[in-house]
């Protein structure tokens, strides 16, 4: 005991004091903390503020004005995210293992934490009233402190003593993360929150009576819980089947695109169009495909390849312009795709029937999501769209990087091209896009672009800003691709020239996993800023997350007043952001170390 | 034969594919731009609202919150306006982030541990929360600050509000751009001796005291130009002046043939020189079919350049330069540049009198008659007309007289005896001859017109609004913290052993940062550094959401006037196209300028 009094003295005085300056500047940086979060928490106990028009409001920062008899639809999202998320966590199940002292060490700071906010938190707060004198008030009175002073003493009593006690447990990392999600589950059950309620003349009555969470919260979330456990447990199992894990990464890729046209949007299911259009273009594409795949060693085959592709591009190029359904467009779109990988796959009966497989189930993916996502939903709401608050932040983040990723090769492909035109063309277009802000392309698709369109043709305000997003941030994306590209030594060109593959072998199988290998992390830092720029569509008047809190709520006076709220909201929704951004950056820092980029 | 088989069989000729393919796309991409461009002219002939500039020269009928004119004359001065606040965040901005940035890179690399986690605590809250939300939140903790309506009327030293912040300020005075433009001379002139005492000191080794010299002289020269020194700058108004005439009377049609000759020149240049680097030995004057297509391809782009300047196109630009009916009310051609600079730039500057308010009920004014004439000289203070404050509800006039503001010559009265003016109109001109081109002066709280509103008063003082401090401070925050960044990465990737060597030859750990580790850090951090400063200049379109009027903000009103968004929208681009380009072309210049050092 002695010794560790010593080494943390020791401690102290080289990292805190080491030099006259240097405790000047601990000392200096101390207050400021203090008093920065001392100020944070005056500011957030004051009497002025209403936290529970944060509270009162999460229904209509989640899903805004989604109707309540189809909530099912918003809880079936949230659990099959759950659901995919406890399946990859079993399947690629930590092999690391803590033990139970570090749990304890981890209880020890949250306990800290709390001790810290006791000791630190202001007594008096201060209010400016309307006339602008300063008035200050009891916010934290001693009595309260006190009360949650002497547990918080004993929780930091108690774990330290138990993180020292060295007891020989371990447990595996993701078994541990599993209990730690329980923690809130648990909580929800018992916990019980301050409620608005409002007299017969629609008064709130004050001070507001704590009630326990209402059950169409609880229930809900305890039943994900439970199906999260079964599929962690199920994904366990399977954690060394690597087909398992694959389908599992390109089910995560289609989620998303599945939830939004399917489980949210509630499409209109019209069986005489099903029967009569799309499953005829689905057998027909496929059978052309399939044939394809069958056909492709036959020399006469082999020797009119090129000339089938040709044509088969210039159809595809025809059909984009021409008013064809949808399904049609998309589906030849990807079978130009398909036809061109195709060569570059092993001759074998079993690699023949293995892409066969791939080619139809990526096909009827395809099929599903346009019929979803291009058929009129029937889920009736009064604003603009069904996507508002969180669901529609999320859904420009996600489609913005969808679309625009793709858009993004293509630039930098064609920006690194030889052909000076293209080249020409391509940069223009990047450059021209990038030198704009981000809002000035936001007012483009709201007042704009309708100038450009044929007439009668009008997007909803949401798609036009989805297009513009896409096409700003594929921008971006050709920035940090084409910096991917130059990172790629000359000789992996030569070699491949060297064994005879074609521009687009070469591309397609040597550079392009390379260049998007090296670049992960610029590419989840894109991501992030995608995601924290959708924000901005508050400025044209989209409902999003943001938009809620600041003006919505904002402005709310039926059934309780929050006029004049929106500090607090602004905070939470910063918070809200931040565990967002925060969680990815630290997890793609973890990817990346776990591929070893920077380290090759 | 064999050529001539070559030349038949052009279609399996992989050049003739290549350049066939390039211009096959480039057509497709053309007629693409081409069918929404027709689509958009189809639109613009339903609507009626034709595509136009005509609003550039137009009034606006709107007032601008804050900025250079709070009510422009024309669409263009009012979207000069928004570039001026925008330029006015960015270039103050980049300075502040810079500072800021480095600090906290420097923090975050500090041994000291508390210091070292609240850098690292500030970086991961501002990362990682959108800028947008940041603005707003920095505009609503202003707001909860008191309203100004609370405060006493009267001088203050400094004042925080609801409405904003101000502190004592030096205003300028018509002779201010004079000694700005001194200044930064004298700053050029200072540099210069201190380089050359340095070169003294490198060649002979004695001591020469370089910053000692530059110090002096700068103060001495500042001094000399602050009692009318200044007016030595005076010589650039003069020859503004010879060049604005001199624009004026060539015709237009010179500067097309001009242009066409100098394309057709630098064409041919390069096209020569192509082909006389075909003429050395390595490539012994053998062209390859790419080469011919070259050699086209450049032909075809110089014709279609001259056939570009011959026309339209060439006859607007050619408007710029000689200045006709749009460029003189908006004020923006090249000779009413030269003109301005003329009058701001000339020995004794010409300053344009606005109608000031003489009490809180005046909207109006109307001269009775004028007691000066161009060119009598005047005195601060003298009486210069006999004029009626006209208030607005019942249009009462009451006679009171208009005292000259500055010392000088009248140069020319705009306003007729017996017309009357806004407030804030300008009504003479005249040749400032005396006065400081500095005043410093406390901020005021005023009435606002006979409401019960209150505001600082514009010509005492600095204010800064709500919509500029929540803007400022969040792009600077923000970009500093992403400087940080790259500020810390950069004394990283300095090599170990350098501080070391540094340390064993005796180097303070100041001096060592200073004149070691930061010189070779720059070189890493200069071209992610470019990039921060773009996005700096690209975020503060972000001050829509706070209500300041910057250039964002200005074309929006514009449009929601007139109607025209598609030439906002192109002003849009060519504006922050303009600003991107410039900076990122200064941070190439150091950046090249520094690897010239380096080898």
């Amino acid at each position: 005991m002695d010794l560790e009094y010593k080494k943390s003295i020791a401690w102290i005085r080289e990292n805190l004091f080491s030099s006259i300056p240097s405790s000047i500047l601990t000392v200096a940086t101390s207050f400021f903390v203090l008093g920065f979060f001392r100020g944070l928490f005056g500011f957030a106990m004051a009497s002025d503020k209403d936290w529970l028009s944060v509270l009162n409001n999460m229904q209509l920062y989640m899903v805004q004005a989604y109707p309540e008899e189809d909530f099912i639809r918003v809880w079936i999202s949230v659990g099959l995210a759950l659901v995919f998320a406890g399946m990859s966590i079993g399947l690629w199940k930590s092999t690391e293992e803590s033990s139970l002292s570090d749990v304890f060490s981890k209880f020890l700071k949250v306990s800290l934490a709390f001790l810290f906010f006791t000791v630190v938190a202001p007594t008096f707060s201060s209010v400016t009233d309307n006339d602008g004198i300063i008035q200050t008030e009891e916010s934290f009175p001693m009595e309260t402190r006190l009360q949650l002073l002497i547990p918080s003493a004993i929780f930091v009593v108690v774990f330290f003593v138990l993180k020292n006690v060295k007891l020989n447990y371990k447990f595996n990392k993701s078994d541990l993360l599993c209990f730690y999600l329980a923690i809130p589950i648990v909580l929800l059950w018992i916990i019980k929150l301050p409620t608005i309620q409002l007299d017969s003349s629609n008064q709130r009555i004050i001070p507001d009576p704590l009630m326990p969470i209402a059950d169409t919260t609880k229930i809900p979330w305890t039943i994900i819980f439970g199906l999260f456990l079964a599929f962690y447990f199920i994904g366990s199992r399977f954690k060394d089947s690597k087909n398992m894990k694959r389908t599992m990464s390109i089910s995560w890729v289609l989620l998303p695109l599945f939830i939004f046209s399917w489980i949210f949007k509630k499409p209109e299911i019209d069986l005489p169009t099903i029967l009569g259009q799309d499953i005829p273009i689905f057998i027909g594409i496929f059978l052309i495909g399939a044939l394809t795949i069958t056909f492709i060693n036959n020399p006469i085959v082999e020797k009119y390849f090129s000339i089938y592709l040709g044509v088969l591009i210039a159809i595809t190029g025809i059909a984009l312009f021409i008013s064809i359904p949808i399904l049609l467009k998309s589906a030849l779109l990807l079978l130009v795709l398909f036809t061109i990988v195709i060569p570059a796959v092993s001759s074998s009966a079993k690699g023949k029937r293995n892409l066969i497989i791939v080619w139809g189930v990526s096909l009827f993916t395809l099929s599903v999501l346009i019929r979803g996502g291009s058929s009129d939903t029937q889920i009736i709401v009064q604003q603009q769209s069904i996507f508002g608050g969180f669901s529609l932040t999320w859904l420009l983040a996600i489609f913005g990087t969808y679309v625009s990723f793709p858009l993004g090769v293509l630039l930098a492909l064609g920006r690194n091209s030889k052909l000076p035109i293209v080249r020409l063309v391509c940069t223009g277009i990047i450059e021209l896009t990038r030198s704009v802000p981000y809002i000035t392309w936001l007012f483009f698709a709201s007042v704009t672009m309708a100038v450009f369109l044929p007439e009668g043709v009008n997007f909803e305000l949401v798609v036009r800003v989805l297009m513009v997003t896409a096409f700003f941030s594929g921008a971006y994306f050709a920035e940090n691709i084409r910096g991917g590209l130059q990172s790629i030594p000359k000789g992996q060109y030569e070699a491949a020239d060297a064994i005879g593959m074609s521009p687009f072998q070469k591309t397609s199988l040597i550079v392009m996993p390379q260049a998007l290998r090296a670049i992960i992390p610029t590419l989840v830092s894109s991501a992030i800023t995608a995601f924290k720029d959708s924000s901005l569509v508050t400025i044209i008047g989209l409902i999003d997350f943001l938009t809620i809190g600041k003006v919505i709520i904002g402005t709310q006076s039926i059934p309780v007043n929050f006029v004049g709220h929106d500090r607090e909201n602004l905070l939470f929704i910063a918070f809200f952001y931040w565990i967002f951004t925060f969680t990815l950056s630290r997890r793609s820092m973890k990817v990346e170390k776990r591929l070893g980029l920077g380290e090759r | 034969m064999k050529s001539a088989l070559k030349y038949l069989l052009f279609f399996r000729n992989v050049v003739f594919l290549k350049w066939l393919s390039q211009i096959v796309f480039l057509a497709g991409f053309i007629s693409i731009v081409l069918r929404y461009l027709g689509n958009a002219s189809t639109n613009f002939a339903s609507t009626n609202i034709a595509f136009s500039w005509d609003f550039l020269g137009e009034t606006p009928g709107v007032s601008i919150a804050e900025g250079m004119y709070t009510l422009p004359v024309s669409g263009l001065q009012m979207l000069q306006v928004g570039m001026l606040n925008m330029l006015r965040i960015t270039v103050t901005g980049i300075f502040a982030a810079t500072i800021l940035g480095t600090l906290l890179g420097i923090a975050r690399l500090s041994k000291n541990y508390i210091v070292e986690k609240s850098a690292t605590g500030i970086l991961e809250i501002v990362r990682n929360v959108p800028l947008l939300v940041q603005i707003l939140f920095f505009q609503a903790l202003i707001l909860t600050l008191p309203r100004l309506e609370v405060s006493e009327i009267g001088t203050y030293t400094f004042h925080a509000s609801a409405k904003g912040l101000a502190f004592p300020w030096p205003n300028r005075e018509p002779n201010a751009v004079l000694f700005m433009v001194y200044f930064v001379l004298v700053l050029y002139i200072a540099n210069q001796i201190f380089k050359w005492r340095v070169r003294t000191l490198e060649k002979e080794g004695r001591e020469t005291y370089p910053t000692l010299w530059a110090v002096v002289s700068f103060i001495v020269l500042v001094v000399i130009g602050w009692y009318g020194g200044f007016r030595v700058v005076g010589i650039i108004g003069l020859i503004a002046g010879f060049l604005s005439t001199g624009l004026e009377s060539v015709p237009g049609i010179f500067y097309q043939i001009l242009f066409s000759v100098i394309t057709v020149f630098i064409g041919f240049r390069v096209t020569k020189r192509f082909i006389d680097s075909k003429k050395s030995e390595e490539a012994q004057g053998i062209y390859s079919d790419d080469d011919y297509f070259k050699i086209i391809f450049n032909v075809v782009i110089v014709v279609l350049l001259v056939f570009l300047f011959l026309t339209s196109f060439g006859a607007s630009v050619s408007k710029f330069l000689v200045g006709d009916e749009l460029t003189y009310k908006a004020d923006w051609g090249l000779p009413q540049l030269f003109h301005g600079i003329e009058n701001k730039l000339y020995w004794f500057p010409m300053h344009d009198v606005e109608i000031e308010k003489e009490n809180v009920e005046m909207k109006k004014a109307e001269i009775i008659n004028w007691v000066v004439e161009p060119g009598s000289k005047v005195e601060v203070g003298d009486k210069i007309a006999d004029a009626y404050i006209i208030r607005k509800p019942n249009e009462e006039k009451i006679e009171y007289e208009i005292v000259a503001k500055y010392a000088g010559t009248i140069e020319t009265l705009y306003l007729e005896e017996g017309k009357s003016l806004k407030v804030g109109e300008e009504f003479y001109e005249i040749q400032v001859t005396e006065g400081d081109p500095f005043t410093l002066s406390r901020p005021r709280i005023e009435q606002t017109g006979t409401t019960k509103f209150k505001r600082y008063s514009d010509d005492y003082g600095k204010k800064l609004s709500v919509g500029y401090f929540a803007t400022w401070v969040g792009v600077v925050l923000y970009t500093a913290i992403f400087i940080s960044e790259v500020v810390r990465a950069g004394i990283m990737a300095v090599a170990k052993g350098q501080s070391e060597a540094g340390l064993s030859l005796g180097f303070r750990r100041s001096a060592l940062l200073r004149l070691i580790v930061i010189p070779q850090a720059i070189r890493v951090m200069l071209p992610p550094m470019g990039n921060q400063y773009l996005n700096l200049a690209k975020n503060t379109s972000l001050g829509i959401a706070v209500a300041f009027p910057e250039i964002v903000a200005v074309g929006q009103t514009l449009y929601n006037q007139e109607g025209q968004t598609l030439p906002v929208f192109i002003v849009w681009m060519i504006f922050y196209s303009t600003v991107s380009l410039t900076i990122s072309s200064i941070i190439n210049f150091y950046n090249r300028k520094l690897k010239i050092v380096e080898r």
